[in-house]
């Protein structure tokens, strides 16, 4: 059995066979042998050079959720687009602000056309009872907002579009 | 003594005031907003009726639907929890205009308390110190400046009504007071209909510590000791303790007997509680009274063995106490921690969504309050807590380690919540030594990440694993060794 997992943006390439009463697995460039003592109903008790293990695993369909010892890993299955989206999540600059949760916008700050700094907040959020400020992850130039003061708006929602200058955006690879 | 009792509230508050009713023997109604049709606190109650939209404004927070539901159900009491209602003395007199009891102090009472301007004047007469503030700013922003820099900078924005940091901004330079006072009005406006607010002097590295009242109708009043709220994000308590380490017994000698001075000269009964922060040289100042049941109750109830809703609605039913101060035993040492649906290594943003599975951590000394359960919605419209886990432990690391221990056993998966940030926040140095303050989190914790990912590729094993048995998964799939003693774990805690 051979797969690729993403997790946080970063691929791992796991694979694992059957191998006497246990599983020789490989993940990345690690490899053990697992016994496994019940994999049922979310509950995934494993054994792993001595030390036993609990894991509590479910899934919404897109990713996979894994409690081990009060830590949550959260891993998407091999769609590229995903992993993708993530790379540009975590290391480049995002060009496209949207909505984190839904709620209603308390405040446009800034106007189209206009550049901003690093960190300059574009719009406040009211969501959860809390006011959030959405901010520009670099110095850019506001191309297209497309919402105004009061909207109430959608998780993912696109709000403001930014243009970064063009040495932010070169190492975007293919 | 009541037959039928409403509750205005929901989440863990609700399920923890139905389980009290249960044990009296009262039969519950549960109210909830057309977003809460299948939450937890309606399954909790013996009866349940919509009283409205998701917004809180036109469900929780409506004093006529919530009536108009006890009046239909035959409820005699109401018990409001915590938040929306529970201290707005509009909603306490309409109550008892409708022939209803509210369970918590008197109108009269909730007005005095309730407003802060109104609330340090009477305290400072009384004698009890109170942080020097700036009680009526004016709306001329020049004015405005000039009279925060007489109070002195840093300085703390407070709204008028309300509490759990709604409203609520520091600001250590002018330039930043206009549009701080601005955002405070906006936020206090939103979360209590009413916009007003004030400046105070803001203290320094100050504990938060507040004492727990309890009083009858029959001029009995006592208090359960105190607790440290210190450890606070942006004024939203995440973890409480009792007793505080900083509170020697000359100071909570002094400290509770302020407090009781505060509740008697308000004519309070019932439950509340009365906040002061501390300094430095062990000077406490009145912060304000939450005249109702505060969501850190349960570490209270751990040392003193009280049940604080039963004693709410057996003082709102009449009877006596039955305690004097003399009898009040504090024992051990507790703490709390309250998880939240939000992503700490990102700016703590709220992580709504549905709740694929949930497990309580069990144990000697181990207490959930939970307002999820697996496949339930953790709603976008409502305060992001979700669960409240309390330990308690003969002294004050063994419930630090219980704390730790329940925290890696506790299960939430679906929505990103702090647990991590509370284990790692249960191990600091300065945490441990008991070296808290109010802004412990900003100087320890500021740009906190998860530390490390130990099990991350046996995670991705058990979640490739799990993607390679056809759904849904059943007992046959794992070949395990015969005859193991391991085996006889098969579907290990599941159900607990």
């Amino acid at each position: 059995m051979k797969t690729t997992l993403h997790s946080r943006g970063s691929a791992l390439a796991v694979e694992y066979g059957q191998r006497g009463d246990g599983y020789t697995v490989t993940v990345g460039e690690e490899t053990f042998h697992a016994h496994i003592l019940a994999a049922q109903d979310g509950a995934f008790t494993v054994q792993v050079n001595g030390q036993l293990l609990h894991a509590h695993i479910a899934s919404d369909g897109l990713r996979t959720f894994v409690a081990i010892d009060g830590r949550v890993y959260e891993f998407v299955r091999g769609e590229k687009k995903i992993a993708q989206s993530r790379q540009r999540e975590a290391g480049r600059l995002n060009p496209e602000i949207r909505s984190p949760m839904p709620g209603k916008i308390l405040e446009v700050r800034v106007s189209e056309g206009v550049t901003v700094e690093a960190g300059q907040v574009l719009v406040v959020l009211e969501a959860m009872k809390m006011e959030n400020a959405l901010t520009a992850e670099g110095p850019a130039r506001v191309r297209k907002l497309h919402v105004s003061s009061g909207e109430l708006v959608d998780l993912g929602q696109l709000l403001v579009e930014l243009e970064f200058p063009q040495a932010a955006t070169q190492t975007e690879s293919p | 003594m009541f037959k039928k009792i409403l509750i205005a509230n929901r989440g863990e508050i609700a399920g923890r005031i139905a389980q009290t009713c249960r044990e009296l023997g009262i039969v519950t109604v549960a109210v909830y907003s057309e977003a809460d049709r299948s939450s937890p606190h309606v399954y909790a109650a013996d009866e349940a009726l919509c009283i409205g939209p998701a917004q809180a404004q036109e469900s929780y927070l409506n004093a006529e639907a919530v009536i108009a539901a006890a009046q239909r159900t035959g409820a005699q009491a109401i018990h409001p929890g915590y938040g929306f209602l529970s201290e707005n003395p509009i909603f306490a007199r309409l109550v008892g205009e409708a022939g209803l009891t509210f369970i918590g102090p008197s109108p009269d009472s909730l007005a005095a308390v309730g407003n802060k301007i109104f609330a340090r004047q009477t305290v400072t007469k009384l004698g009890v110190p109170v942080v020097p503030a700036l009680e009526d700013p004016s709306r001329e922003p020049s004015i405005l400046q000039e009279q925060a820099r007489a109070l002195g900078y840093p300085l703390l924005i407070k709204a008028a009504s309300g509490g759990g940091g709604k409203g609520m901004r520091i600001v250590r330079h002018e330039k930043d007071l206009i549009e701080a006072v601005a955002a405070a009005e906006r936020e206090a406006l939103a979360a209590f209909a009413e916009g007003t607010v004030y400046l105070e002097r803001y203290i320094e590295r100050p504990r938060h510590v507040e004492v727990q009242i309890l009083g009858d109708t029959h001029g009995t009043l006592v208090h359960l000791g105190e607790r440290e709220c210190s450890i606070q994000r942006r004024y939203q308590k995440i973890l409480e303790e009792t007793p505080s380490p900083a509170v020697n017994k000359k100071l909570r000698e002094e400290i509770t007997a302020a407090a009781l001075t505060v509740a008697k000269a308000a004519g309070y009964y019932n439950a509340g509680t009365v906040e002061f922060i501390l300094d430095g040289a062990e000077r406490f100042y009145f912060l304000e009274v939450n005249a109702r049941l505060q969501v850190e109750h349960p570490i209270t109830e751990w040392i003193t063995g009280l049940d604080l809703v039963r004693e709410q609605i057996r003082i709102a039913a009449g009877e006596r106490l039955g305690v004097t101060q003399r009898d009040i035993q504090r024992r051990g040492h507790a703490f709390e921690c309250r998880i939240y649906a939000e992503d700490p290594a990102h700016g703590f943003l709220p992580s709504p969504g549905k709740v694929l599975r949930w497990q309580a951590p069990t144990g000697p000394g181990v207490r959930v309050d939970a307002g999820v359960e697996s496949h339930t919605e953790v709603s976008v419209y409502y305060d992001p807590m979700i669960a409240k886990l309390s330990t308690w432990g003969q002294d004050r690391e063994h419930a630090r380690r219980r704390m730790e221990a329940a925290l890696r056993q506790c299960v939430i998966l679906g929505p990103t919540t702090n647990i991590p940030f509370l284990i790692d926040l249960l191990a600091h140095p300065a945490f441990i030594a008991g070296a808290t303050h109010t802004g412990f989190l900003p100087e320890h914790f500021a740009q906190w990440q998860a530390s490390h990912a130990p099990h991350l590729h046996i995670a991705a094993f058990a979640a490739a694993f799990s993607h390679g048995q056809p759904a849904p998964q059943s007992a046959q799939l794992v070949k395990t060794p015969a005859e193991t003693p391991w085996q006889q774990l098969g579907g290990w805690r599941t159900g607990a």
